[in-house]
């Protein structure tokens, strides 16, 4: 059974500046001490504050928040690319994170070659392998461009490959960051339709959009998260209802 | 510390991911040249010949046995050379894949060490060539050589986990190793020998570098290495394997934050 649980998690990193990443610093730092303010080199972020929330198989949430507000960091707990500061985060079943599109494609290998290594990265089986290897030629519709080094592709060709690539194993706990769209509109609506049946599949959905409609399409439940902090969970409709008015309220 | 034995556990549980990566590595430097990595050999034979000749001049001794010991010198020099430097940007380089998925650091620094082995056996074969053609005889100290070398590739992996997480975190780091590599390939005796007897002999002793060395090129040339050899070469494992822990609890969850 997928299930995910935030307690309490708090979220907190430093973010260097130039010489905060070297070590010469770091050094000096230590000897001068506290006689002369060299500048620490860092600015230490507060990224999430106490956010708790439980979801189970079937629930499909929605973040929704102005830029900056944490909807990334979150996600990237979810990944496994971060870890709490505090607080405790339980995460059962196969997590299949797509943050960014394109998953480290090599330029410089061809289409087919490059399907293997995104899905292992991503934790595909052999047999998940070999299924993708027959699937993506067949459906990004590349044909003999398949087997072309990926920097001859035009960008709606690496479009497709990545949409592919991304979509082409399934996961217990999916994590999306923005909806992923690609190329033209022939192919857009395939691609619609197979992320369509991909978000069916899965058992727990995580996704960040700034569109009110796709959430109000897609989840059950919606998490307004402002500054680091949950500002409301529930119905999407009440959520981001008051969301908006929030928006409107604040750019008067 | 737990966490960081099953990280090390991942280089077993997912030797597909390296396996392909470093295959893919490799792979690429074929495709952009004819002879790939044999470039790196071609290289390296010429550095033996030049360095061989001019240095056994130098040193007046009789050039075929010198461009031997050269040659199973500059070998082993390249493999470890390779391992430390490219062991630093392990994770710097990789950060195209870091950004979008955890990649454990004990999958990549499998993958520095497969390309770097795969390498060191192109070199291995133009460099046997050359040593048998100077006069290498097959002895059976040879077989010594293989321990060895599996001494030399967990060094590899061991420093490549411990020192990749830092140099991600303080960028410097790179730098300052790669002038204090090239400093060492002068103190290590890869172009002189140690029975030369100019230079004393804790200097040749303390380097670790130079027990990495001796572990694989004694054995090529037909003497077993010294039980201090082992010891050095053993313990510089160790030591390594130990801070790798470290290093490894250190940077869980971090390296997205060091990218």
């Amino acid at each position: 059974m997928p299930r995910v649980t935030f307690d309490n998690v708090d979220l907190r990193y430093p973010v260097f500046e130039v010489s905060g990443r070297s070590l010469k610093m770091a050094v000096m730092r230590q000897l001068v001490g506290s006689r002369i303010d060299m500048g620490v080199g860092s600015v230490e972020i507060a990224a999430l504050n106490a956010i708790s929330f439980d979801l189970r198989k079937g629930d499909r949430l929605g973040l929704i928040g102005r830029n900056g507000s944490g909807k990334s960091t979150l996600l990237r707990l979810l990944a496994g690319l971060a870890r709490p500061s505090s607080g405790r985060l339980l995460i059962s079943g196969r997590v299949v994170p797509l943050l960014q599109t394109g998953l480290g494609i090599n330029p410089e290998l061809t289409g087919y070659e490059n399907i293997e290594l995104p899905l292992r990265l991503l934790g595909a089986t052999a047999a998940e392998v070999k299924r993708a290897r027959q699937e993506v030629p067949e459906f990004t519709g590349l044909g003999a461009f398949i087997n072309m080094p990926v920097r001859t592709y035009s960008e709606g060709m690496k479009a497709r490959l990545a949409f592919a690539l991304a979509t082409a194993i399934d996961g217990d706990i999916l994590v999306l960051d923005e909806w992923l769209g690609a190329g033209d509109i022939d192919f857009y609506e395939r691609a619609q339709a197979r992320l369509t049946q991909m978000v069916e599949r899965t058992g727990i959905v995580v996704l960040a959009t700034h569109s009110a409609d796709l959430m109000e399409r897609i989840c059950n439940q919606v998490a307004w998260i402002d500054r680091g902090t949950m500002v409301m969970i529930g119905e999407p409709r009440p959520v981001l209802e008051a969301y908006k008015a929030y928006s409107i309220h604040n750019a008067v | 510390m737990l966490t960081a034995i099953t990280d090390h556990a991942k280089v077993f549980t997912q030797w597909n991911t390296w396996w392909l990566m470093a295959g893919q590595d490799i792979k690429l430097r074929y495709r952009r040249s004819l002879i790939g990595p044999f470039w790196i050999s071609a290289a390296m034979a010429a550095q033996v010949i030049g360095l061989g000749l001019l240095f056994s001049s130098i040193f007046m001794q009789p050039v075929g046995p010198f461009l031997v010991y050269m040659g199973a010198g500059l070998l082993m020099w390249g493999l470890i050379s390779t391992l430390m430097l490219e062991g630093c940007t392990a994770l710097v380089d990789s950060e195209g894949h870091l950004r979008a998925l955890p990649v454990p650091t004990s999958v990549l620094a499998a993958r520095l060490v497969h390309r770097a082995v795969i390498i060191f056996l192109h070199n291995a074969v133009v460099i046997g060539v050359l040593m048998v053609f100077m006069g290498l005889r097959i002895e059976p100290t040879m077989v010594a050589a293989i321990p060895g070398l599996l001494l030399v590739v967990a060094f590899g992996y061991f420093w490549t986990v411990t020192m990749a997480p830092l140099c991600l975190r303080f960028r410097d780091i790179t730098q300052v190793l790669s002038s204090v590599i090239s400093i060492a390939f002068f103190v290590t005796p890869i172009i002189w020998q140690t029975s030369q007897g100019r230079v004393d002999a804790w200097v040749i002793q303390g380097n670790p570098l130079y027990h990495l060395v001796e572990v694989v090129r004694s054995p090529l040339l037909g003497e077993w290495p010294t039980m201090l050899n082992w010891a050095v070469s053993g313990g510089t494992v160790a030591l390594f394997a130990i801070t790798s822990l470290i290093a490894l609890s250190v940077s869980r969850g971090r390296v997205y934050l060091w990218l």
